[in-house]
């Protein structure tokens, strides 16, 4: 590219802001191109501008970054959107608006009358611009004409769902009261009251769930209760299209509330969000009722995901010393953040309260000690680690059994130096250890985790090598102490089983006996172990291989579907 | 922002031998880059009164109209040609809603964001969809924009113009220049000075400003 002699030949007769504007425009048409720009070189090239090309080139690469965010974002930022606030009363097709009721994000409420059916309803209009295209619209109505065919006493039923002069609208009974957020705000409720209301909106999910539809964005501002105190479950459905599809940034979808919406939903990393999302929502919204807070508080909707994702909420009767035991349990198995723990559908949540409410015996109280252990076996957040370590690990185990063997061979073969098996272990793991990182580097950035794992590995090959010297000045007869190998693995395993998944501990375990056997029978003492080691490396690094393998069918299956839209 | 040109020319080829499909291909793959162009630039409260996509479909049936001469006689890249009319709509639009919009506005207004923890999803949305950023910086670059977007405000309208052409429709200085019919020098210093008037206003925003 031969064009920055373009500044110089002007610099003879040209003034320094004529240089200085043409040497910018230059840089930023390159930098449109594509080309990586370096500013040093042109402040050496121009040294009696370099200060202010330097200062007017980092502004020109802020908005540059800002402009090409602005145009990633498919529709306009939620705070530029309009919408158009009707003149009360106006006709509207079949409807008379005659009062505002609320606002959300998809758009406003009115109470209305429907003319034809002499009927009071509530109707609401759908911000302009909350669909993307026509392709989402429809998606949107059809979602919501699903969600009208429920019927349930304890949902608000959608009666129509249609668009009447550019605007989108749905008609729903019109429920006089407010709702379970407005009631919120006086305080807590009792447990009893708590209950019967989660107990129903339950029961409405629940058939909700077996019709296939999840709701996915309860909260109590979803919740109204009418005036005789019975609960309705609104938009519902309709939350569905946003958790389906969550838009580029600065885009005005609500996704759901975060304070109330379950760990998979959050992360959308392994699992999608289903039915077990909404019992978790149930639980939350209880938990806010018993307490009068949300389970999660924190200043930043980012500090509350994580809050969502990685702690246990403050125990209910922490909060509030009325609630009894049994209503603590009913909430805390509803906000176990891996599903499984859950109630496994809304029904069963459901009986439960109502088995609260008559002073039965529940079953959240059930298998409390099976929990606790299936907690400790969990795989931690950070197990995705695993999924890139799959196939190293199988090599890892080949690698492992082979020179066990090994040893053991030369072993029979009696041969006494020390220094060949010194060698064999420090520069052979040595340098498979290179090797290994290298592999794994290639793959993509490490992540911290990997190297708080990387480092009880190198702790654990430093501690084997120095075997080799402590037999020695003990006098020991070479590989006498062996069987501390697998000590040493099992305490990595602890480790990684701390870090990563319980399931390590099971492989720590089996390490720890083996160490038993290899002192009873040295002879066959290291195959034993390699076998041992091998196998635990071998059968995780399988799953975990075999793990990502599904994820990246998967993954081309999405990129298909969206490439076919 | 503007679609790749390359494929535009092929389609005006395609247009030349008369395909009716590569003409609609062509307006339809315009469309975005226009809404966005006109969004940026229609007065806030006309874009309470007036569909942004109503203003595009009528640019899109000028150009139709007219595409026959563009095609005989067009020197403009296409795009340009397109934000040509764009630009003359939006001055009518300003032109028709301005008297009527003192007048009426005030009784419209927009639906504020409302605060409150069951809104504070808008945001952390924002923050979820990239996949590139992780949120932290999905949240510094929010903070940015806010900025960014402020001192743009406080700009007078050819630096702001010319900004947003250059950094937001990443258009060249040479089709700045020619769709604001200057040379392509006077349209470096006009850059020029519209990025030290940024930079000014950048600088008193954050740090009380620079010496």
């Amino acid at each position: 590219m031969n064009v920055k002699p373009t500044g110089q030949q002007l610099s003879d007769f040209t003034s320094d802001d004529e240089r200085l504007a043409s040497i910018l425009s230059e840089l930023a048409d390159r930098h449109q191109r594509g080309e990586q720009i370096r500013i040093g070189e042109y402040c050496q090239q121009y040294p009696d501008l370099a200060v202010e090309l330097r200062r007017l080139w980092a502004t020109a690469m802020i908005t540059q970054a800002v402009g090409v965010d602005q145009e990633s974002s498919e529709a306009a930022p939620s705070s530029k959107q309009r919408i158009t606030r009707f003149e009360l009363p106006f006709d509207f097709g079949d409807f008379r608006l005659e009062q505002e009721l609320g606002r959300g994000g998809m758009g406003i409420v009115y109470r209305a009358k429907q003319l034809s059916l002499d009927r009071e309803v509530a109707v609401k209009m759908i911000l302009k611009g909350q669909f993307a295209d026509e392709f989402e619209r429809k998606r949107f109505r059809s979602e919501a004409e699903a969600a009208a065919k429920i019927s349930h006493p304890n949902i608000v039923n959608i009666t129509e769902v249609g668009e009447l002069q550019g605007h989108d609208y749905f008609c729903m009974a019109y429920i006089r009261g407010g709702t379970l957020a407005d009631r919120l705000n006086q305080g807590p409720m009792t447990s009893r009251e708590s209950a019967r209301i989660v107990a129903d909106i339950a029961r409405a999910i629940a058939v909700a769930h077996q019709a296939g539809i999840t709701h996915r964005d309860l909260k109590p501002s979803n919740i109204l209760i009418g005036t005789s105190g019975t609960p309705y479950v609104a938009d519902f459905g309709l939350a569905k299209k946003h958790t389906q599809s969550i838009p580029d940034s600065g885009s005005h979808s609500v996704v759901g509330t975060p304070a109330y919406m379950a760990p998979e939903q959050v992360s959308r990393e392994k699992m999608e969000s289903g039915p077990l999302s909404d019992i978790y929502s149930l639980g939350a919204m209880l938990y806010h009722m018993l307490t009068g807070r949300s389970p999660f508080q924190a200043a930043s909707p980012i500090e509350l995901m994580m809050m969502v994702l990685n702690e246990d909420p403050v125990p209910v009767r922490v909060l509030n010393r009325n609630v009894d035991r049994d209503m603590e349990m009913i909430v805390m198995r509803c906000l176990q953040k891996p599903t499984d723990l859950r109630y496994q559908s809304a029904d069963e949540l459901a009986d439960d309260l109502n088995a609260y409410l008559l002073g039965e015996p529940i079953r959240a109280r059930d298998g409390r000690f099976s929990q606790v252990i299936a907690n400790l076996f969990r795989e931690t957040h950070h197990a995705s680690v695993l999924v890139s370590w799959g196939l190293l690990w199988m090599w890892h185990s080949l690698i492992l059994l082979m020179a066990c063997i090994f040893t053991n061979v030369l072993q029979w073969q009696q041969v006494e130096n020390r220094w060949t098996y010194w060698i064999i272990w420090s520069f052979g793991f040595g340098t498979w250890a290179v090797v290994f990182w290298w592999l794994r580097r290639r793959m993509g950035p490490v992540t911290f985790v990997e190297r708080q794992i990387a480092h009880t590995w190198a702790g654990s090959m430093a501690a084997i090598i120095l075997l080799f010297p402590l037999e020695w000045i003990l006098g020991l007869p070479v590989l006498s102490l062996s069987p501390v190998l697998a000590l040493v693995s099992a305490q990595t395993f602890i480790v990684k089983a701390g870090i990563l998944s319980g399931q390590f501990y099971v492989h720590a375990a089996l390490l720890l006996v083996t160490a038993f056997f290899m002192a009873l029978f040295p002879h066959v003492g290291l195959t034993l172990f390699g076998v041992v080691v091998s196998a635990c490396f071998f059968v995780t690094g399988l799953k975990y291989h075999w793990l990502r393998l599904k994820m990246d069918v998967k993954e081309e299956l999405a990129r298909d579907e969206r490439a076919s839209i | 922002m503007w679609p790749e040109q390359f494929k535009t020319q092929e389609l005006l080829d395609q247009a030349r031998q008369g395909q009716e499909t590569a003409v609609n291909y062509l307006m339809d793959r315009h469309r975005n880059a226009l809404k966005r162009m006109i969004q940026m630039r229609l007065d806030r409260k006309i874009q309470q009164r007036v569909d942004v996509s109503d203003i595009v479909q009528d640019v899109l049936i000028e150009a139709n109209r007219r595409l026959k001469s563009y095609l005989e006689e067009g020197t403009m890249p296409f795009h340009l040609w397109l934000r040509h009319i764009a630009r003359d709509r939006i001055i009518d639009a300003h032109r028709r809603h301005r008297a009527s919009a003192k007048r009426s506005v005030d009784r419209e207004y927009s639906l504020a964001v409302p605060s409150g923890q069951d809104h504070s999803s808008i945001h952390l949305a924002a923050q979820l969809g990239d996949h590139e950023l992780t949120p932290a910086a999905a949240a510094l670059r929010k903070e940015l924009a806010v900025h960014v977007e402020n001192a743009l405000t406080k700009l007078d309208e050819s630096d702001c113009e010319v900004i947003v052409m250059r950094h937001y429709e990443q258009l060249t200085n040479q089709e700045v220049a020619s769709a604001l019919g200057l040379t392509e020098p006077a349209a470096s210093m006009r850059y020029l000075r519209a990025i030290r008037r940024l930079r000014v206003i950048l600088g008193e925003d954050t740090n009380g400003g620079e010496s």
